[in-house]
């Protein structure tokens, strides 16, 4: 039994750390509470924030839109195949930790890369959270010599309908 | 006997975890290598070139004046100051954003073209773009089958700003996007590729 034992664990051993390429891992996983997002342009004073969330009031006008700072954490060797050779990340992903109630309109973020000097600009896709959950998620390609945003359009608030942004979550 | 059944479950563990593991890894290998070595034109690679090219005039440049400095100065040695560091990142990004050109217009030559999508995306994209920026104009605009190209003109530089704001947030360019700020600040232009949903851009690696 104990010969039995001893085989079965140094077999796990040697076999572990192959098994153990299989799930590729992220190295920054950050989360930003959705009050560091500011209104686009001139502030309207449209937003309303706490310390839990951010929301579009009745007040102001603007363009509904927010941008949220992401501070990009690392590049070029995000992922490890688990064999020792860095594998040049891809992508990076957000999660954005919201809630609208039906019909209250779009709530659409989309993740952006800028180069330097502005010059240009990489649009991610749009993901549009759906009413009644609590989570979106969007991806886009990484870039080595850009800044990173996250962009959110939000509907304005009535007296039975709201939106409101929680906090957002990076995983590069 | 129990011996030998224990060393064959080892040889099986130890053999299955191995394929697994090269598995990935091939398979991996083969996802980083496919589209870009598929992808890369004449056009790309002249690019690319040029790149190598401007990058080597420019250290023989730097080399030249550094012994300049040196000849002048017999006992300093040259540092290369901020400002120079900065103008060689300002190139680094006017190259890249050249390549993202070049790799994007051969992604759109390239592309079959798919009638009804092209009709459909092109009526869309003008119809919304009349609407929503009444301060930039839509010069040109080309649809294939899963990329589009246009090209926009800007009242001003502000006007130019609030284009890249407003269009990130308009449903008919809610796919992946580019956009390439060109011209001056006096005429601003834009290019914009806009990618069918579900078809990557073919962004160059950094």
């Amino acid at each position: 039994m104990k010969n039995h034992i001893r085989t079965s664990l140094v077999a796990s051993a040697l076999a572990l750390p192959v098994f153990g390429a299989i799930p590729a891992h992220a190295v920054e996983d950050t989360v930003y509470p959705a009050i560091m997002c500011l209104e686009e342009g001139i502030d309207t004073g449209a937003f309303n924030r706490s310390e839990y969330r951010i929301t579009r009031t009745g007040v102001g006008n603007g363009t509904g839109r927010l941008l949220c700072p992401i501070a990009r954490m690392t590049c070029g060797t995000s992922y490890d195949s688990g064999f020792g050779d860095p594998v040049r990340a891809t992508g990076f992903r957000a999660y954005v930790h919201t809630y609208r109630t039906e019909n209250s309109g779009d709530l659409g973020c989309r993740l952006i890369s800028k180069n330097y000097d502005g010059s240009t600009i990489h649009l991610g896709d749009t993901g549009f959270a759906p009413p009644g959950q609590n989570e979106m998620e969007i991806y886009t390609t990484s870039s080595c010599r850009s800044f990173y945003i996250l962009s959110c359009t939000m509907p304005q608030n009535t007296s039975t309908t709201y939106a409101k942004i929680f906090a957002y979550q990076v995983r590069e | 006997m129990r011996p030998l059944t224990y060393a064959g479950v080892f040889i099986v563990i130890a053999t299955t975890a191995s394929a697994g593991g090269w598995l990935l890894r091939g398979r991996e290998a083969l996802a980083r290598h496919d589209a870009p070595t598929a992808a890369l034109s004449a056009k790309v690679q002249e690019v690319e070139r040029e790149l190598r090219d401007l990058r080597r005039e420019k250290e023989l440049a730097r080399g030249a004046a550094e012994s300049k400095v040196e000849l002048a100065q017999p006992g300093k040695t040259a540092e290369p100051s901020k400002p120079e560091g900065r103008d060689a990142e300002q190139m680094t990004q006017a190259q890249r954003s050249e390549l993202i050109s070049a790799r994007l217009d051969q992604q759109f030559e390239a592309d079959n073209e798919d009638r009804s999508w092209k009709d459909c995306t092109e009526r869309e994209i003008t119809s919304a773009v009349g609407e929503s920026l009444p301060r930039s104009k839509l010069e040109d605009l080309r649809c294939r089958g899963s990329i589009c190209r246009m090209t926009f003109t800007h009242q001003s530089a502000e006007a130019a700003q609030e284009f890249s704001g407003t269009l990130a947030h308009m449903r008919a360019f809610a796919s992946e996007v580019v956009i390439r700020n060109v011209g001056t600040d006096a005429e601003p232009r834009s290019i914009v590729y806009l990618a069918r949903s579900g078809h990557p851009l073919d962004m160059p690696a950094d």
